[in-house]
């Protein structure tokens, strides 16, 4: 038993298995997440339209995209979805300096995936005039235009996304840093969701924006 | 005890993270190869993959009640379907396209949908050649005028019998 505080082993967590650390406030958490996805909706339905109606539009403007810079963004959010799962799984074990290390690994691997390669990415884009209006540079009436539009504004709205989570991340970690007691679990659970959350909806942006028609 | 615990956690989530990486580097490497519309469905299914693994792995969905599992089950169906349903909409109209081609607006026969993958499936010979296609300098060969392809002998009217 752990003498701190009394009633409850330090070493061993109250997760249960089975239902999870969250506990009653799952449902709630899954809930919001959910009707987090209808801000993408409209936009994953723009693309389809376009990617059908204007498919030709829509693979020339998709290959001006910079795949690598791409790709190393999906590998460093898949690495801070890595450690925020390490940070939710590890403390279960209570382990405070361990989860403030991942919390801290998790935010800035956010930090550097949005505020230096993407802002340096949207600098490229815009200084090759392909933002959509009167000096874009693509092909005319093919769709092109169509395609930046969907474009900046999905991963304009998932950078507003991964800015809330770096957010919760680091009020996460100053919690937990500050925690006198036991971790906040069903909080970190929370944080920890929204975060996988935002990985996820990138993972499903990536091929749509990066990966259409690249064959050479 | 709290340590082998706390070991076997860096190992399992690490575990899934070089599945991860894994998986994107074959969604990139299969996106590079001619693979036609197997390009997509690849992407598709491996993206499908990744947002499994970390459902499962990293969001521990399986340990929640079933609400919450039938709920981001529901609001994943409705996320994905959103993405992919109309592409595989236009995949299974391309794979319904008559095997010898398709008549074009001025009457001629378009052969190369038959004998090419359906890429493009609705622009290969209902639309013509786009005037940026010189720009991109891709040229793939569905950029050829369709409305030029000789008749298709089989479309052609028999010959009347003397």
């Amino acid at each position: 038993m752990c003498t701190k505080w009394p009633g409850r082993a330090r070493h061993e967590p109250d997760h249960d298995r089975r239902r999870g650390p969250a506990g009653n406030g799952a449902p709630g958490d899954v809930a919001f997440l959910a009707s987090e996805l209808m801000f993408f909706g409209p936009l994953l339905l723009g693309w389809t339209y376009g990617r059908i109606s204007m498919p030709d539009g829509f693979a020339w403007a998709s290959r001006q995209t910079d795949l690598w810079l791409g790709t190393l963004n999906t590998a460093i959010l898949l690495s801070s979805s890595a450690a925020m799962a390490l940070a939710v799984q590890l403390s279960a074990l209570q382990l405070k300096r361990q989860v403030g290390r991942c919390l801290l690994a998790c935010a800035a691997l956010g930090v550097a995936f949005f505020l230096l390669i993407k802002f340096y990415e949207w600098h490229r884009e815009w200084a090759e005039h392909l933002f959509p209006g009167p000096d874009f540079a693509g092909p005319a009436h093919t769709g092109a235009q169509y395609f930046f539009v969907v474009y900046f504004s999905a991963t304009f709205l998932h950078a507003i996304h991964l800015t809330i989570g770096i957010g919760v991340t680091l009020a996460m970690w100053r919690r937990v840093h500050k925690a006198m007691g036991p971790l906040p679990q069903p909080a970190l659970h929370a944080a920890g969701l929204y975060w996988h959350f935002v990985d996820v909806v990138w993972v499903a942006l990536f091929p749509m924006l990066y990966l259409v028609e690249r064959t050479p | 005890m709290s340590e082998h615990n706390a070991a076997r956690i860096v190992q399992d989530v690490a575990k899934v993270w070089l599945a991860l990486l894994g998986l994107l580097a074959l969604t990139v490497g299969t996106a590079l190869l001619p693979l036609g519309i197997w390009n997509t469905l690849l992407n598709a299914l491996i993206a499908l993959l990744k947002v499994v693994l970390i459902g499962l792995c990293y969001m521990e969905l399986l340990r929640h009640d079933a609400l919450p599992r039938l709920m981001a089950v529901v609001a994943l169906f409705f996320f994905w379907s959103s993405c992919w349903g109309r592409r595989s909409a236009s995949i299974s109209l391309a794979a319904s396209a008559p095997r010898h081609g398709r008549r074009l607006r001025n009457g001629h026969h378009c052969r190369k949908a038959a004998l090419m993958p359906p890429r493009h499936p609705i622009t290969v010979c209902l639309r013509q050649a786009k005037p940026y296609a010189k720009e991109t300098n891709a040229g793939p060969s569905w950029q050829t005028p369709c409305r030029l392809a000789p008749p298709c002998p089989r479309s052609a009217p028999a010959p009347r019998a003397r």
